[in-house]
């Protein structure tokens, strides 16, 4: 199987990366292509199983096309591209229709309609879901029917590098973990589906494998990054467990309380209350505890005990599940514990709506791109739409591609490379700890980068990261076996967080307003004259190359967004 | 507190065999037990070797045994296991092969997944599932092929051709769904063959260690009644369940001897073989020829009728 190579080469086997994978090998199912998949978990493991909440689509009669592109458009404080925008909102529908053809079991009302909840950002209750496991349902759903289509699967390997010669993808570098061998995987078209990057911010999330491999493999080989430097904290994680609650809990009519008790959103957005954008919750909820209405160590309380226990076990299962698992604590009698954590890039790998990048014959789906459609801020219950609706675009045009391309062939030399570069880091003592690094970048990305930010500390953020990467240097492999070396990956990825660390603070450092989850304190305000822009961000010898690019307006001209969305 | 956690450790391209490494890691009120492996790996021993991907539950990647018990690392509270043993026990998950350490090859679990065509296959494109099955269809959905049932499941161990409850559950989603082309008929086709429904013991080990609560034990009861309702009588089991509940709703008790020759069917070779155990059962006076109605049974039909009716919906 490797070796010989493949016509779509798909790496990341989360929603993304397998909706690509039917797509390429529906596009053309008479010329037989052959499709792979290579990722550095089984498939099924991968980071989509924990999206829980829910799948935006228009389908109630008052809602419309319009009605919810407005909402996203608002939600991503006017930086979305209205183009990407109108075509997500116009064809999520069939996205869903498709997805139930694929065997997911969404939620129903009594009369046979999808069941659709309210969430953040939304005017109207437009989230359909399957109970509050909607991501693992579909990860399933998908990787069943790649199985069905005969889709080879690579799985746990780890790609180390993309090939690109001329200015053309010919494949990727891989590691066989269990076996710790390097191979070549020549393909006609490469798509990176490598999720997004949370383990820049370590301190206050628990998923460590989301490391960033696509989006920071991409920006070394000259692919631009766009929008890096949102950075969007689900408000309501576990205290202490940095667990999402999901947003369904308020989509079902959870409330936030602070230590008095208070229904606090009331201040911060009277209309829409807990169900804001995520951005605004955040904010709040670290409002109230900084000024000392947040509960002793430094939280929210999250009340479910109101709502009728039906509801808590038909709707949200996992949520009632993990509270219990990981706090002790019953959702149906306490209230939860809460308070602002993962953070979620938002930004990722440029592409068009065809999942396209710069490099030909390279593309990029899900969370590791960056199509234009979030803005500055995403909507809640978009990520898994964009992911599937865009990842099918990816995987076809992939497809299209192939025709007439000669399977290339993979120059001996990156694979010797990449040798070289794991025997030196097997050889070479261990001088600084791998944990330390880690812990510490995500200390000074929290408190220097976080969801308040201002020129100085980001600029104290810049020296930081430069003295980690010098520590860095010093990280060697202490376990000297290569059958399945998880240290190895480990070293690895810290290489792309850091990488993708210092594209985040660059872009924050540069854009001089408040825009969506960009906060800066010094710049308080949206800048709509001289920022209503995209951030694009090129790899330079000497560290991140910024550029701009206009936001595509159509037909909703720049306004205020419906609620005060910064302190006040 | 401070706290003893020892771990499995094997690696076949050393010398060292088979053997358990102790380790003290801090442990507070929300530690779980991947929070230990993970402490171990960062700063005593970066050769730890284990997977977890979500460390939330969601995922299923870290299964492992701990203290005896088949579970998920990241969902396991270590103040719990110290509560109940004093200790922390770490094991891979046992019925599959060790690939280093902790890490095991799942793969005869994927093969029988993959066996069963575990996907839907519909002719009726936007055909959505009836509203009365999505509860059902969700919760086997829930599933994330942990592969802790399959461990556990005692079937399994004594002959690992059988699918196990993972597979089995697999096989239920699909069966009741009526948009799927081969529905019910892939449990029929399993019936008789070595991942047949009837190879399960009912012990529901399963039932309890899924860590989502999907019901495996419950998932594979249901393909037996599916089968069973589909006419498929060619297994013993089926020939059992049957004679049983026939002898029950008639009697009020088992009548023995006539249930043996219906289990067995009446196959002249399973006969001859049983002539033996007949004639010891005759000798102690333990072959009854009638069987007489006890007293209410008229009540007992009600019973298995309600029960009966119970089990359809």
């Amino acid at each position: 199987m490797v070796g010989r190579g493949h016509d779509v080469l798909i790496v990341g086997g989360g929603v993304a990366g397998l909706r690509a994978a039917i797509a390429s090998h529906d596009a053309a199912i008479d010329l037989r292509l052959d499709v792979a998949v290579v990722s550095k978990v089984h498939p099924l493991r991968s980071y989509s199983a924990v999206a829980q909440g829910a799948i935006n689509a228009a389908i109630d009669p008052a809602d419309s096309w319009e009605r919810q592109a407005l909402d996203v458009i608002k939600c991503g404080d006017y930086l979305g591209d209205q183009n990407v925008v109108e075509v997500f909102c116009r064809e999520g529908l069939a996205a869903i229709g498709e997805l139930e053809t694929f065997g997911v079991p969404f939620n129903q009302s009594k009369d046979g309609k999808l069941a659709q909840r309210a969430y953040g950002g939304a005017s109207i209750p437009r989230a359909c879901f399957v109970a509050d496991r909607t991501g693992q349902v579909l990860l399933h759903a998908l990787w069943e029917q790649a199985l069905m289509r005969g889709i080879t699967f690579y799985n746990e390997w780890y790609v180390l590098n993309l090939v690109i010669e001329g200015g053309t993808c010919c494949g990727v570098i891989a590691l066989h973990i269990p076996s710790g061998k390097i191979h070549a995987i020549p393909a006609k078209a490469t798509i990176l589906a490598t999720g997004a990057c949370y383990s820049v911010y370590q301190s206050v999330t628990r998923v460590r494998m989301n490391t960033g491999d696509g989006t920071a493999m991409a920006y070394r080989a000259g692919v631009a990054l766009r929008d890096m430097e949102f950075v969007q904290f689900q408000p309501t994680t576990l205290f202490g467990a940095f667990i999402n609650i999901a947003e369904a809990a308020r989509g079902e009519g959870g409330y936030l309380r602070n230590r008095f008790g208070e229904r606090f959103m009331e201040r911060y957005a009277p209309k829409m209350m807990e169900l804001a954008s995520r951005d605004i919750v955040s904010r709040a909820i670290l409002s109230e505890i900084r000024e000392g209405r947040g509960l002793d160590e430094g939280y929210v309380h999250l009340d479910l005990t109101h709502l009728p226990k039906g509801v808590l076990i038909q709707k949200l299962p996992q949520v009632c599940e993990q509270v219990r698992d990981f706090a002790g604590i019953d959702p149906t009698k306490e209230p939860i514990p809460v308070r602002p954590g993962i953070a979620h890039e938002t930004g990722g790998i440029n592409t068009n709506m065809d999942g396209a990048t710069n490099v030909w014959a390279l593309f990029a789906a899900g969370d590791c791109s960056n199509t234009g459609m979030n803005g500055a801020n995403p909507s809640g219950g978009n990520g898994l739409v964009g992911a599937v609706l865009f990842a099918k675009k990816a995987g076809e045009s992939a497809a299209r591609i192939t025709g007439g391309r000669a399977m290339p062939s993979i120059r001996p030399d990156w694979q010797r490379r990449e040798e070289e570069l794991m025997a030196s880091l097997f050889h070479s003592k261990s001088r600084e700890s791998l944990a330390r690094i880690r812990k510490r970048l995500g200390e000074v990305m929290m408190d220097k980068v976080g969801p308040y930010r201002e020129g100085r500390l980001l600029r104290e953020a810049v020296d930081d990261l430069k003295r980690l990467r010098e520590q860095y240097e010093c990280v060697g492999v202490r376990d000297r076996s290569r059958r399945f070396n998880t240290e190895l990956i480990e070293v690895l990825e810290m290489r792309n967080s850091l990488d993708l660390a210092e594209v985040i603070v660059a872009s924050a450092l540069a854009r001089q307003e408040s825009r969506g989850t960009h906060y800066r304190r010094d710049y308080p305000k949206r800048d709509d004259q001289n920022w209503l822009k995209h951030t694009l961000v090129y790899a330079d010898r000497n560290g991140p190359r910024l550029g701009y690019r206009d936001v595509v307006i159509t037909r909703f001209p720049s306004g205020v967004r419906y609620e005060m969305p910064y302190e006040g | 507190m401070r706290a003893k956690v020892s771990v499995f450790r094997f690696n076949r391209d050393e010398a060292a065999g088979p053997h358990y490494d102790e380790f003290f890691v801090d442990v507070t009120r929300g530690t779980t037990v991947l929070d230990c492996l993970t402490q171990i790996k960062d700063e005593q021993d970066g050769s730890l070797t284990f997977r977890s991907s979500c460390r939330v539950g969601a995922c299923g990647d870290c299964a492992t045994k701990i203290n005896g018990q088949a579970s998920l690392t990241c969902k396991t509270r270590a103040l719990k296991e110290l509560e109940e043993h004093g200790y922390i026990r770490v094991e891979p998950l046992p019925g599959f092969e060790v690939t280093r350490d902790l890490v095991v090859d799942l793969e005869p679990l994927w093969e029988h997944i993959e066996e069963i065509g575990p996907w839907i296959e519909t002719r009726e494109h936007g055909k959505r599932i009836p509203f009365e099955l999505i509860e059902k269809v969700q919760r086997a959905s829930f599933c994330n092929l942990c592969g802790i049932c399959h461990s556990e499941c005692p079937v399994v161990k004594a002959d690992p051709g059988f699918g196990g409850p993972a597979t089995l559950t697999k096989v239920y989603r699909f069966a009741i769904d009526d948009r799927d082309s081969r529905g019910v008929k892939r449990v029929v086709k399993l019936v008789g063959g070595s991942t047949s429904p009837f190879r399960c013991l009912r012990c529901y080990l399963c039932e309890e260690a899924c860590p989502r609560s999907v019901g495996p034990a419950e998932s594979t009861a249901a393909l037996r009644r599916l089968a069973m309702r589909n006419g498929t009588i060619v297994e013993a089991g089926i020939r059992h369940a049957r004679a049983m509940t026939k002898d029950v709703c008639r009697y009020g008790k088992l009548s023995e001897t006539a249930l043996a020759v219906r289990t067995w069917g009446y196959n002249p070779l399973a006969i001859l073989r049983a002539i033996p155990l007949a004639l010891r059962l005759w000798l102690r006076g333990k072959l009854v020829w009638r069987t007489e109605p006890i007293g209410g049974i008229q009540d007992i039909k009600k019973i298995i009728e309600a029960t009966e009716k119970i089990q359809d919906g």
